[in-house]
């Protein structure tokens, strides 16, 4: 079965819990990745520190205003206002301007986007940090009260609030998109955006004629058929990285193939860099035309069971 | 032989190229960093590598490139999804159509919350009329603050005007206890809404009678003009929050008192946004009080302006939250 390009191909890479799928106004399924709570700590973390500095130098201005104009109660009060203007508007004016990141959150490629797809809005970015006062300061105020002794509520009141304001700090933890009660009142949610780089194709090089392997580089069909998509993969990692790759299991790896599909195995490093090379090209060229005729050859064992996910770079070994 | 996909991509190659580095100078210095062309052509190039993604989905085995177009996807999408409202225009959106539209869609809870609480202040006064020392089982001491119906006339006077001896310095500390203390009553009322709103109104009721208790011990003195004076200026906005607190919490437990056509958990998940909204703009309402308790009062003692001020914080919560509006 041809796999339609609305939806996202998971044939190589098994789809994990953290994934969460977007489809855009164009119909097409784009797979994100949901931010872990490690990550979204630290950049938390990252934005706090960014913002306790910010406030320390509004104290020193202000400190440095009172020494010149003297006493006065009022730069009290506008130094209270602009803290708490300041801490909530900090994550609200870089959401805004900068499409849904901080600057900790950028640190470590995370974004904010509109959970049921579409813009984020203003609103939305208002009514997700207008909770973070009630976040932070939620657990630590009850807590307060639980130690008072005396207080007008009785005491199960005050556990079960003390519970409740951990629980909602902790909230995220507890669900399965790290959700904040503010990322669930809003709508929004926190992915990972990391950004991929393009690199050369291995299959473009060109066959030079006057080469001696050039004849030989023209794999027959019965060749091409023993190996499917799960080694392709592995066999472009191994190509991609050939700077990090050993000759050595380049080498076995040319050996295997070439056992396996009835060739005299290259010897010296150059000539099994070329086999390899004009393998993968061949390969691939056939296995994407049996793919556009419904013939989709998962792995060598003929798509019988699932195979694992290709990232792992270990395996270049089982290309036997 | 060299595969298709390799033609595909070396035709499409340019276009992927130049929508990553549009992407990437958007991301690292907003879309303000792009220019009219660069804007103009931003969708198309989206378009157009979102398409690419799809047939290569179909048609390549190039895991990079496939690898490399969802992500490049991924971060278009974010650019010309993103939000592109400043602050500006999203705090006013907030505050003037979205905060009273919600309030108002809800009024019956918070009627009813607004209800129960002005229930309280009279059980409270009347109750602390007939026998002063009920007074002393409604108020913890720590919340009397040493001020009850032993304490001199004196002694009262001089809570209400007290402000003079404060230092400077713990007026904002002052505020934000309050503004702290003030918020917790309001969380746990819109929390506790889930336990089907029974202690969402014990907590209404209780505040109520405190403070009806409070205000009855001031009037056997002859002082309620001044009381009221007292509490007003900060109260009026101070209570409404905690009554929007309070009705967003007694939403919540209309939901799941009264699911309706839908399931408990669809009803929460809906209102509970509304709900939520509810307590994000109460928030600001909180820290108006606060500083209006923690800095206002203790500054200005002239009962006339406190008056003043508390009639117009009800006037402008009145015609903010009342005022007719067209349907949008």
């Amino acid at each position: 079965m041809v796999q339609g390009g609305l939806l996202p191909n998971s044939l190589w890479r098994r789809r994990g819990k953290d994934e969460h799928d977007v489809v855009t106004p164009e119909g097409v399924v784009l797979t994100f990745r949901v931010a872990d709570m490690p990550t979204r700590l630290c950049a938390f973390v990252i934005d706090f520190i960014v913002l306790m500095l910010i406030l320390v130098l509004f104290r020193l201005i202000a400190a440095a205003l009172a020494s010149v104009i003297g006493e006065n109660p009022w730069t009290d009060a506008v130094s209270t206002v602009v803290g708490f203007v300041t801490f909530n508007f900090y994550f609200m004016i870089s959401e805004l301007s900068r499409q849904g990141t901080t600057f900790g959150k950028r640190v470590l490629n995370l974004r904010v986007i509109a959970d049921p797809p579409g813009p984020l809005t203003a609103t939305a970015v208002l009514a997700r940090n207008l909770t973070r006062v009630v976040e932070l300061w939620l657990p630590l105020i009850l807590v307060v009260g639980l130690a008072r002794a005396e207080s007008g509520t009785p005491w199960t009141l005050r556990v079960l609030s003390a519970v409740w304001g951990f629980l909602v700090t902790l909230f995220p933890f507890f669900n399965r998109g790290h959700l904040r009660p503010g990322d669930l009142i809003a709508g929004t949610i926190v992915v990972r955006a990391p950004v991929a780089r393009l690199l050369p194709d291995p299959a473009s090089a060109r066959p030079r004629a006057k080469d001696a392997d050039a004849r030989t580089a023209v794999f027959t069909r019965e060749e091409l058929s023993h190996y499917g998509i799960y080694e392709l993969h592995v066999l472009e990692m191994v190509l991609r990285e050939a700077t990090m790759s050993e000759d050595e299991t380049r080498r076995g790896i040319a050996v295997n193939i070439a056992k396996r599909i009835g060739r005299t195995p290259p010897r010296s490093p150059a000539e099994v860099l070329r086999f390899l090379t004009s393998f993968y090209s061949a390969q691939r060229a056939h296995l994407e035309q049996e793919m556009l005729f419904g013939r989709k050859k998962v792995s060598k064992e003929d798509g019988a069971k699932a195979p694992k996910a290709a990232a792992k770079a270990g395996s270049p070994k089982r290309i036997k | 032989m060299t595969p298709r996909s390799t033609a595909f991509r070396r035709e499409r190659e340019s276009a992927w190229k130049k929508l990553d580095e549009l992407t990437t100078r958007a991301e690292k210095k907003g879309l303000a960093a792009l220019d009219d062309r660069d804007l103009s052509v931003l969708p198309a190039l989206y378009r157009a590598t979102v398409s690419s993604l799809g047939v290569a989905r179909s048609v390549s085995l190039d895991a990079n490139l496939i690898e490399y177009l969802e992500s490049l996807s991924a971060r278009a999408y974010m650019v010309v999804y993103g939000s592109r409202a400043n602050l500006v225009d999203a705090v006013r959106e907030f505050t003037v159509r979205t905060f009273p539209t919600i309030v108002r869609r809800h009024a019956r809870c918070i009627l009813t919350a607004w209800a129960v609480l002005l229930f309280g202040v009279a059980l409270g006064f009347a109750l602390t009329l007939g026998d002063l020392d009920r007074y002393y089982s409604f108020m913890s001491p720590e919340m009397a603050q040493g001020r009850g119906p032993e304490s001199s006339t004196d002694e009262l006077r001089d809570i209400l005007y007290s402000g003079k001896h404060k230092a400077v310095g713990d007026l904002s500390q002052f505020a934000a206890f309050l503004f702290s203390n003030n918020a917790r009553v309001g969380m746990l009322a819109f929390a506790l809404g889930f336990a089907w709103g029974v202690p969402t109104i014990l907590l209404l009721l209780q505040n109520g009678v405190i403070l009806g208790s409070l205000a009855a011990v001031y009037h056997t003195r002859g002082m309620s003009l001044a009381f009221w004076g007292w509490v007003l200026p900060h109260g009026v906005t101070e209570l409404t929050a905690i009554v929007l607190c309070g009705g967003a919490g007694l939403v919540l437990a209309q939901q799941m008192i009264y699911p309706g056509r839908y399931s408990r958990r669809e009803n929460l998940a809906v209102h509970g946004k509304d709900a939520g909204l509810i307590v994000a703009g109460s928030v600001g309402l909180f820290f108006i009080a606060g500083l209006i308790e923690g800095h206002f009062r203790q500054l200005v003692h002239d009962d006339r302006i406190r008056w003043a001020v508390a009639v117009t914080t009800f006037l402008v919560l009145s015609a903010y939250f009342l005022r007719p509006r067209r349907r949008a």
